[in-house]
């Protein structure tokens, strides 16, 4: 008698694995809507025929990733939190002119410009890599290098099923100065920089967002003792929009005390104003600062606040994107 | 348990069959749109739509996240929901509505009906009354709804400034695709 009942367990076993089997189908889209929906709160109402309660009843369950916290790679001087997207190619053009003191006489500056063009690739959605140059006329204060970078997106902003307040992203970069200035810089170890940074940034609402920029940069080679290799230095950016276009953003550095040699200054800031129009992003901004790269504008600026208009430069940051790969999903 | 707590039971399971018959569940769906020009093809698709479907009332309704909708390119997505939609202050998209002249059609019957569904369509926070063609077909295994309408990107206060340089098309070329099965508890 237990053995028939054995058997008859087994059938069953058999019998019920089979009907689950022919079902596969249907759960996997099951699955699928019931990502979907509240299947507990949709069960609850079926019978009442309610179109307006049942579609009441859905709800996603899935992560929401923050976007466009950032509408640029560069907040003004600074990089954002922000790649460029997979298989995306940017074209930046950056500018920063003489000091606004002297009028009309080399117009506000505009007579003396550096310059750095660059290229951002977006090789997935985390990683971006770029190359730029940069140099400039008018004054010695523009110097001449060559600088490459990676920046990876370690932790995105999500609310959701993974709720994470921040998004981090890593930025290495390591310049070349090409600048023939001092004879000390001629073999090529002394003239490299690396600027090392963590970028941990949120997006507060669609129109406020804020960065801090720890950052570490190692010269191999400096002016003198007191102008140190290794230079630790905090930044702080914003972004407020004031339309879904146009936006005020500021950045500042402050480097910590008896790093720098006393001609360079430990604050540097800009204040700019945003313009994105699908594909361009335009900064026009007021800086204290020469350089357009990490070493350059925290740790080898020479124009104090104190010296007021002589001090401020007027520059802008073109960038436009090209789509080199397409996904198709 | 007596006959009359069993009669009471069996009569209850078979009324729940029977609202259950009524409401149809989305099994697979999609809304695609293309709002390219010759020079720039613009277009994207989302399968995650919910919807439900009375055959008997003829009443339709579905939705979607904005930000489930998939872009060739991740920068146009990513201005789809920020500039264009603003998904963070409008995510979902949907439309609610009812088949004209219900009486007539039997969709539990195998064949095709060609109708109208009278109803809103909302969008970027807009609601507009619509009125749209679809095909409704049983062919024994469930219910397919085939639609294609045009979207209109200012009645729903969709802003296309002069300036940008994606060529957006003002109207928008938006086709449905969404099969039903009976829904089951």
């Amino acid at each position: 008698m237990n053995h028939i009942k054995n058997n008859s367990y087994i059938v069953l076993l058999l019998l019920c694995s089979q009907i689950s089997a022919q079902n596969t189908d249907t759960l996997i889209i099951r699955t699928e809507i019931d990502t979907l929906i509240n299947r507990a709160k949709i069960d609850s109402l079926i019978n009442d025929n309610k179109m307006d309660s049942l579609m009441n009843a859905t709800e996603e369950k899935k992560t929401e990733y923050a976007f466009a916290t950032f509408k640029g790679t560069k907040i003004l001087n600074s990089q954002s939190v922000e790649g460029v997207g997979r298989g995306v190619l940017q074209v930046v053009f950056q500018h920063r002119f003489s000091p606004i003191d002297k009028g009309f006489y080399d117009f506000f500056g505009l007579d003396g410009a550096g310059i750095r063009f660059g290229f951002d690739y977006g090789i997935t959605k985390r990683l971006t890599i770029g190359i730029g140059r940069s140099g400039g006329g008018g004054e010695p204060n523009f110097q001449k290098a060559y600088d490459g970078y990676l920046k990876m997106k370690l932790l995105r902003q999500s609310t959701g099923l993974v709720n994470m307040p921040i998004s981090i992203s890593l930025f290495a970069s390591t310049a070349v100065k090409s600048s023939n200035t001092f004879d000390d810089f001629d073999k090529l170890p002394y003239r490299l920089f690396y600027s090392t940074q963590l970028i941990i940034a949120r997006k507060f609402s669609p129109s406020f967002s804020m960065q801090l920029m720890p950052t570490f940069i190692h010269r191999n080679l400096t002016l003198n003792s007191t102008d140190k290799n290794n230079i630790f230095s905090l930044g702080a950016a914003a972004r407020y929009k004031l339309t879904k276009r146009h936006g005020i953003v500021a950045e500042y550095y402050y480097t910590f005390p008896n790093q720098l040699d006393a001609q360079f200054q430990t604050s540097v800031a800009a204040i700019g104003w945003e313009i994105e129009t699908g594909g361009h992003v335009y900064h026009l901004l007021f800086t204290n600062a020469t350089g357009m790269i990490e070493h350059q504008f925290i740790g080898y600026n020479r124009s104090p606040f104190e010296d007021g208009f002589k001090s401020i430069r007027f520059g802008f940051n073109l960038s436009r994107v090209f789509t080199i790969v397409r996904y198709s999903e | 348990m007596n006959t009359k707590t069993m009669l009471l039971l069996a009569l209850l399971l078979f009324c729940n069959f029977i609202a259950a018959q009524e409401i149809y569940s989305i099994k697979s769906g999609s809304i695609s749109f293309f709002a390219g020009t010759p020079l720039e093809d613009i277009d994207a698709i989302s399968t995650k739509v919910v919807s439900f479907f009375n055959i008997k009332t003829g009443e339709v309704a579905l939705n979607t996240f904005n930000r489930n909708f998939k872009f060739k390119r991740d920068l146009m997505q990513e201005h789809f929901n920020e500039n264009y939609m603003e998904s963070e202050k409008y995510p979902k998209s949907e439309f609610k509505g009812k088949i004209l002249n219900i009486e007539a059609f039997d969709f539990s019957k195998n064949g095709e009906y060609k109708v109208q569904i009278e109803g809103n369509l909302l969008i970027h926070g807009v609601s507009k009354p619509r009125k749209i063609d679809a095909v409704i077909t049983n062919n024994g295994l469930g219910i397919k709804v085939e639609s294609k309408f045009v979207i209109l990107l200012a009645d729903h206060k969709i802003e296309r400034p002069q300036i940008v340089w994606e060529k957006l098309a003002e109207n928008v070329q938006t086709s449905l695709l969404l099969t039903y099965e009976p829904y089951k508890k």
